[in-house]
């Protein structure tokens, strides 16, 4: 049997030389890799600026988002607007930045909606299978044939424009996709030979679940969560734009691109920062999952 | 020495789109009691559901499996929980079935907690410690992560998983396989020591049959679902009397550039199992197959004391093959 | 074989090939020489990430740039140096001088072309000649190796993992190559289809005279196959030799162990001798003899200085300081 030697001089000044890397779990491994990504730190970085934005827009901002000034209506970007403003004299600066605010938060909203519903549909299909498996999926299939822009019409023109409306109508249009990646992520690790292993050192399902399924599919689905983000708020600039999205005066990004449209040929500054605020927002959260899916699953890279 | 395992007409077959695939057909075993049980055949030759079928971790189609003869197969919750300890099992790739996400002391834990076998944090941490050296791992990778250890050591932790609840009787699935020549040899001489020194039982499960005949007090050579002979090791390589272990044994290429031996090369390519003929299955490949061999199954005999061999021509092919 | 020993097919003068990795430089290969006759069978052995594989592709110059990096050596194939060809001529010298055969034969065909337009296809790359004479010479690779050209018009997955491994041989020797690298080309398959391909290409290379660098980490294999045989460890030849050399009186620790580690079937061994500890962690080798923390056998010296390769009888090359001193 092997049994500890005890070290020879050299062995001793080896070890001395070459000092063994100290232990990492997977997690601080996925943190090195994500740290290491430069994309993924920009992305994170530009996310971390919009949560502070968000979270002092009433700070920061000059103005409020709705105040109007007729007199001052139509101006290009200068020092006391920093965007100009728009049709009615509202700060678009002050515009954009509480447009932080609701666009993240709504976003937030969706997803978490998103995950509670379709989310928890996909985890208990993947895990039970069979009928119930056939049945949730087909159900999905159905909802991801409808055209999500399509199923936001329907919504709001049943029930009026609004937040809550909103956040129904994404939140049907995401259930599939969601539900389908989280069905996978949880297959895979039922299907993985640990759980097998587990199984015959006599692990109960409970504790299989606790200690083998979930830590095992976090990292997957916060891949997906913050995937979703960014296609959320996708989603609802494009509802907003066609208006079948929130009302005006909700300084929402899309919102107030949709305002804008009208003006874009003689004043593009009306569009041109929103738009890029949507961009750049977007941009950041697909960053930010690439970065994360490369450092917390190394395998599909 | 009694008889500690037993399997009597054991079957599973599995439903597939083109039949019914008879993985495991009809297969009877005993084992000794502290002795080791070789299973070898190649992919596909239901070795491994034999395996799993033992574990309980699936339901035979029919037959009993006798563990210190209480039949295991019906039992279910609480009287399984207590036979569930005593069959333990070491994978073949300790790459895959490690939760990467625990640290060595932790999968070492887990069988001990889910048993309750030792109560209390300290008892948990000093057995596992305690497993540990038995299996000859280094204290200071209690907290590492599987990815961070080699074949061998990662190996190492799923036999000390295995040995946590004390068990009598150990299915061991191609454990060496996966590993380097070098570190395989350490891991059967681990397994081998185990054995002496807590009187274990194994199931020795495996392609490679240099590694059964090393570690094998008995040999059974299986042959799509079917075992087609079985006796005692040392019976099996001086004495091979079925076609398909005697062109087993000829196909391993020996390092030794002394021996020259006569390959008997077969025909053909492993088939599964699907709807099998009533007849032996191995005729198509067999070099001394007739039309006997075709009409009816052979039945699963015993030709000399001790020495099991399913099939029609035993005795006839024999003296023509001898090198 | 060896009589028609004019330029040998391959020529590797001092090899170091390095992977460049977030956890640090990995030395895969290190100061590796050997050439292979024409005609020639050279087995290459060493256990899981010993640097045969690194080897073979750097023989072909398939190692991906980055990570990996040749910082110093030179191949030649049949002559040429292969550092300073370029992609274009290159792949001209793949198929026609060299091909090269991987382990799994699953993932080196093309799930959606049939088997013999596989075969064909390189022909038609390599010789100037019709699509059908491709097609006719593609049938005739099948046959020799084994397979019916009736089976030209089946997709892989219509074959069993031998027959796959048959038709990448048979893609491999299309072209007539005059070095055929093996890289363990049966580890995939069991035994009773390895038996039957291993014998197989023993007969093809004795038919058409190629030479053959079969890697692999079974011994077993070596002995039947080869003429001579490297053993490599951390990413170094450690002994070289023929078989005689190698199997009967084998001078490096490391090579005795690896005997020694084999369960044997001609002998009964009632306990094996595994060598002790772990494959050295390849991107932190020491500077003195990198196997000298696992060997039974190592002096004061081991610990201060690194052993060249040094050939100890004609023909025989060991990598050890104590080799050929008598044992204690």
């Amino acid at each position: 049997m092997a049994k500890i030697k005890t070290p020879t001089p050299a062995m001793v000044r080896y070890a001395k030389k070459h000092k063994r890397p100290k232990t990492y779990s997977p997690t601080r491994d996925a943190v090195k890799r994500f740290v290491r990504n430069r994309n993924a730190i920009v992305g994170f970085i530009i996310i971390m600026l919009l949560l502070v934005i968000a979270i002092l827009a009433g700070v920061i901002a000059p103005y409020e988002y709705q105040a109007q000034d007729y007199a001052a209506a139509f101006q290009g970007p200068s020092g006391a607007h920093l965007f100009g403003t728009d049709n009615y004299g509202r700060d678009l600066f002050s515009r954009c930045l509480y447009g932080a605010r609701y666009t993240l938060l709504l976003a937030l909203g969706c997803v978490i909606l998103a995950f509670l519903t379709g989310g928890a549909l996909g985890i208990i299909a993947g895990y039970f299978g069979g009928t119930v498996d056939t049945v949730i999926m087909r159900c999905m299939d159905v909802l991801q044939a409808i055209p999500q822009v399509l199923l936001a019409i329907c919504i709001t023109s049943a029930l009026g424009n609004g937040v809550p409306q909103m956040l129904t109508a994404i939140m049907f249009s995401s259930m599939p996709i969601m539900s389908k990646n989280c069905r996978a992520a949880i297959l895979n690790v039922r299907n993985a030979d640990y759980v097998e292993a587990s199984r015959a050192i006599g692990v109960s399902e409970g504790r299989m679940i606790l200690k083998h399924m979930i830590p095992n599919t976090v990292g997957m689905m916060v891949i997906y969560v913050v995937g979703l983000m960014g296609a959320s708020i996708n989603i609802m600039a494009s509802l907003s734009y066609l208006g079948v999205g929130l009302v005006p005066p909700t300084p929402e990004w899309g919102l107030i691109l949709s305002e804008a449209k009208g003006y874009f040929t003689s004043f593009p500054h009306m569009v041109l920062f929103p738009a890029l605020m949507i961009l750049i927002t977007i941009l950041a959260f697909n960053m930010l999952g690439d970065g994360l899916r490369d450092a917390l699953d190394p395998r599909l890279k | 020495m009694g008889t500690l395992l037993e399997t009597k007409h054991l079957k599973k077959y599995f439903e597939v789109p083109q039949g019914t695939l008879h993985a495991v057909d009809d297969v009877s075993l005993s084992i000794e009691k502290g002795s080791t049980l070789g299973v070898v055949g190649e992919s596909g030759c239901g070795k491994s559901t034999l395996g799993k079928l033992i574990m309980k971790l699936s339901q035979p189609t029919s037959g009993q499996i006798l563990f210190d003869g209480t039949d295991i197969v019906p039992l279910t919750g609480k009287a399984f929980r207590s036979h569930r300890y005593q069959i333990q099992m070491i994978f073949q790739d300790p790459y895959a079935t490690l939760d990467p996400r625990m640290s060595v002391g932790q999968l070492i834990a887990e069988p001990l907690e889910v048993s309750r076998l030792v109560q209390g944090k300290q008892a948990i941490d000093q057995r596992v410690d305690e497993l540990m050296e038995l299996v000859g791992l280094a204290q200071r990778l209690k907290n590492s992560y599987p990815h961070e250890l080699d074949g061998g050591r990662r190996q190492r932790i799923g036999i000390a998983r295995a040995l946590a609840v004390n068990p009598q009787f150990i299915v061991c699935d191609e454990p060496v396989s996966a590993l380097d020549v070098s570190i395989q040899a350490q891991v059967l001489n681990l397994l081998q020591d185990l054995q002496r020194d807590m009187g274990l039982t194994y199931m020795f499960i495996t392609h490679d049959m240099s590694v059964v005949k090393h570690i094998s007090d008995q040999i059974a050579v299986m042959y799509l679902g079917q075992v087609v002979e079985k006796c005692e090791a040392k019976e099996l390589f001086a004495n091979t009397m079925h076609p398909y272990s005697q062109a087993l044994l000829s196909a391993i290429p020996i390092p030794n550039i002394h021996i020259e031996r006569k390959k008997i090369l077969l025909k053909g390519e492993l088939s599964s199992p699907i709807n099998p003929k009533p007849c032996c299955r191995f005729a198509v490949r067999c070099p001394y197959a007739t039309e006997e061999c075709f009409a009816s199954e052979p039945a699963y005999r015993e030709v000399k004391p001790g020495h099991f061999v399913a099939c029609h021509k035993v005795g006839q092919h024999n003296d023509n093959n001898k090198q | 074989m060896a009589e028609h020993k004019d330029t040998p097919i391959v020529e590797v003068e001092n090899l170091t090939v390095h992977y460049e990795t977030d956890d640090g430089i990995v030395e895969a290969v290190n100061n590796v020489s050997f050439h292979i006759d024409k005609g020639e069978v050279l087995g290459l052995v060493g256990e899981t990430g010993a640097g045969k594989t690194t080897i073979a592709l750097s023989l072909m110059k398939l190692l991906p740039v980055p990570p990996s990096h040749v910082v110093s050596g030179t191949v030649r194939l049949d002559g040429q140096d292969v550092g300073v060809l370029n992609e274009h001529h290159m792949r001209r010298l793949r198929g026609s001088t060299v091909s090269m055969i991987f382990q799994d034969p699953m993932t080196a065909l093309n799930p959606v072309k049939y088997v013999g337009d596989q075969i064909a296809e390189v022909i038609l790359l390599h010789d100037k000649c019709s699509k059908k004479d491709a097609m006719l010479k593609a049938c005739e690779m099948m046959k020799t190796v084994g397979i019916t050209p009736e089976r030209y018009k089946e997709y892989p997955h219509q074959f069993s993992g031998g027959m796959k491994q048959r038709i990448v041989i048979a893609i491999a020797l299309a072209c007539q190559p005059e070095l055929l690298i093996a890289d363990e080309p049966t580890t995939a398959l069991d035994v009773t289809i390895q038996a039957q391909v291993l014998e197989m290409m023993k007969d093809l290379q004795r038919e058409r005279g190629m030479a053959m660098l079969m890697i692999t980490h079974d011994l077993g294999i070596v002995a039947e196959m080869c003429d001579k045989c490297a053993i490599i460890y951390a990413g170094e030849i450690v002994e070289y030799g023929t078989l005689e050399h190698i199997f009967d009186h084998p001078l490096h620790p490391y090579t005795v162990g690896l005997m020694e580690s084999i369960p044997s079937l001609d002998k009964d061994v009632e306990r094996l001798k595994p060598i002790p500890g772990l494959m050295i962690d390849p991107t932190n080798l020491p500077q003195h003899c990198s196997f000298c923390e696992r060997c039974a056998r190592k002096c004061a010296r081991c610990e201060q200085d690194d052993p060249a390769l040094v050939e100890v009888e004609p023909g025989h090359w060991v990598k050890c300081f104590c080799a050929g001193k008598e044992d204690a």
